[in-house]
């Protein structure tokens, strides 16, 4: 009988005693994991190896700043940087899109600037006359985080605090883009005169009328589908690649967070009452109960204590505390910002409304399609229908709301860094635009059209149409970056016609653009 | 193999040791466990170790008590995780997580 009790015993022994969790090895840097495991750990060796590191704060310098800024309430704000890398890129639109009189983009890509760009560029590409445009573009998230940068709001990548930008905020503005263009031609301000009351002798009183077209274009891009993939082993090979190439940015802030761990660590590690203070919480901790509330209590009471330790003899200790939280918030979001460069645009909606010179005003709206191809290459595709905006005069044969049909396809190589000329891309593109109303332009007797010489027109014409037909363009194109955020577009088009032109055209266009991301990262 | 010289110290030395180390040159790694990590930034001894952001970095370990502070970048910014590794035969040494960007090791030799 006894073997049979034996096992009996030995078997309701084993039942009853609950597989020790054993420690994971190397034990987790960070108080939460730590906190984790002590709640779980039973057995008392277990819990003081895993409280020794949980007081050892040179470990999880974050969790100790944390601590003493909210046993200080004091208030963290953030320094700033920005992006070395978006002075490489080449992929932006800086210009404006095809039809605003003065562009080099026959396409339209989905990444504008994040703060600010500027671009002048001139020449023609369905237009018949070459116009001089220069566009401002950006971002909405530009501002807010130009705003963390400049230590004015908190950086909370998880969101969920008050008073701080909610990284999920910053990512749904990063999808909106705003472009405003300027026709700086002669032609988009005219000051027309009528008398205004009978001649006096030889003085003539006239009223005159400004028409001013200086805004030619206003647009708005919003990001619909992102190629987001932060989980694939893939996009963490992407990552890696991309975060050891020399972001200036990041490294500066990587150097700010590092400079106030140091100071933070060295001044806590250096008082007296550190030593005692991390003793006496080893034994508390592990005398708690293995219990999450429990621990977290005893933990949350400690670090309390070693803030108030910390008053007496280094009141300072609470400003370093704050410059730590500090940089760490700029380090993440720079840290953010080269993960951001990853998630490239694949679909984008675009619409412009355009009022050029002498034209009736129109809207169009554009689908834009991106899609990297590996190796430098990438290939951009757009489709578009432009609008009148006021239907057109009845007495314009053919003349519709539905103004025209668009369709681009750009196929670009990245050629890298050139010896002389510098960061340079190669794009090829074709453009075909279905003309479904005539090309209108609006005419005022006795005032001339820039660039247009019109004669023998009655006096009562108010506007003047062009014979339809479908236009073919293809270009070739080069643009050049010098490093420093400015890019120079060159390009060389022909087109089988143009909107007034019913005959074939070689052309070129030229323009330059200044990415102020970089200025505003300084 | 090379020989590995960390060893992680023991709980209540009270000398406040991380590792204890022999002498000389080291090469430490970081892999990834949640995510993808790499060194962001370093300082041995008060000068920044050069050839960074890497997933590897070598000094050469003094005598006596001396820090290497570092910062890490994670590919996941929130749930990002991985380990310290003493590259002589792939020796974890320390755990680290994207909720502590930065750290500070004392080595004893």
């Amino acid at each position: 009988m006894q073997p049979v009790i034996a096992l009996f015993l030995w078997t309701a022994m084993l039942a009853a005693t609950p597989a020790a969790a054993q420690l994971p090895d190397p034990l987790p840097s960070d108080c939460d994991g730590l906190i984790d495991l002590l709640a779980a750990a039973p057995a008392p060796a277990d819990r003081t190896r895993v409280a020794r590191q949980l007081v050892s704060m040179n470990l999880h310098p974050t969790c100790l700043a944390e601590g003493l800024v909210a046993s200080d309430k004091l208030n963290a704000d953030f320094p700033s940087f920005i992006r070395a890398l978006e002075r490489k890129r080449t992929d932006k639109q800086a210009g404006s899109s095809a039809g605003t009189g003065g562009s080099t983009n026959l396409v339209s890509k989905g990444t504008t600037a994040k703060v600010i760009s500027l671009a002048a560029e001139y020449g023609a590409l369905t237009e018949s006359i070459n116009k001089q445009i220069v566009t401002v573009q950006g971002s909405l998230d530009g501002v807010p985080a130009a705003l963390v940068r400049h230590h004015v709001f908190e950086y909370c990548p998880a969101g969920g605090a008050s008073n701080c930008v909610d990284g999920g905020v910053l990512e749904a503005l990063r999808r909106v883009s705003y472009a405003v263009s300027f026709d700086t031609s002669q032609s988009a301000q005219t000051v027309s005169g009528t008398p205004s009351a009978s001649a006096a002798g030889a003085a003539q009183p006239v009223a005159f009328t400004a028409d001013g077209h200086s805004i030619t274009s206003a647009g708005v891009r919003f990001v619909l589908w992102n190629a987001r993939d932060t989980v694939s082993k893939s996009y963490d090979e992407a990552w890696t690649k991309e975060i050891v190439k020399s972001h200036a940015a990041l490294e500066g802030a990587a150097t700010g967070l590092l400079n106030a761990t140091i100071a933070l660590v060295g001044a806590v590690e250096a008082d007296p009452a550190y030593a005692p203070w991390q003793d006496e919480t080893v034994q508390r901790l592990v005398a708690a109960r293995p219990n999450r509330d429990e621990v977290v209590a005893v933990w949350t009471g400690r670090q309390h204590v070693l803030a108030q330790q910390l008053r007496r003899t280094h009141p300072a200790i609470f400003v370093k505390a704050a410059d730590e939280r500090s940089a760490l918030s700029v380090y993440r979001l720079e840290e953010d910002a080269v993960a951001a460069t990853l998630r490239k645009p694949v679909a984008t909606l675009q619409y412009d409304y355009k009022r050029p010179a002498s034209q009736p005003s129109t809207s169009t709206v554009r689908l834009i399609f991106d899609k990297g191809l590996g190796t430098g290459w990438s290939f951009t595709a757009n489709g578009a229908v432009e609008l009148y905006n006021q239907p057109p005069p009845r007495d314009i044969p053919g003349a519709t709301t539905v103004r025209d049909a668009q369709f681009g396809a750009q196929l670009q190589k990245d050629l890298g860094t050139l010896e002389i000329l510098g960061a340079a891309a190669l794009a090829g593109t074709y453009y075909f635009q279905y003309q479904n109303s005539p090309a209108i332009l609006n005419v005022t007797p006795g005032t001339p059209l820039d660039g247009i010489v019109l004669s023998g027109l009655p006096s009562t014409a108010a506007h003047v149409f062009a014979t339809k037909g479908n236009i073919h363009i293809a270009q070739m194109r080069l643009v050049l970056g010098s490093g420093g955020g400015a890019r120079f577009p060159i390009s060389v088009t022909y087109s089988t016609r143009t909107e007034l032109v019913d005959q074939p055209a070689w052309r070129g266009q030229i323009g330059v653009s200044y990415d102020f991301d970089s200025l505003f990262s300084k | 193999m090379s020989q590995c010289q960390f060893t992680v110290a023991g709980a209540g030395d009270g000398d406040g040791c991380t590792f204890r180390s022999t002498i000389g040159a080291i090469k430490l790694s970081v892999e990834g466990t949640v995510g993808a990590v790499v060194f962001e930034k370093a300082i041995y001894n008060g000068s920044a170790l050069a050839n960074l952001p890497a997933k590897t970095i070598a000094f050469t370990v003094v005598a006596g008590k001396t820090d290497l502070a570092v910062t890490y970048a994670f590919s996941d910014p929130v749930g990002g995780a991985g380990n310290l590794i003493e590259e002589c035969q792939h020796t974890k040494v320390c755990g680290i997580s994207a909720k502590e960007r930065s750290a500070v090791y004392h080595i004893c030799a």
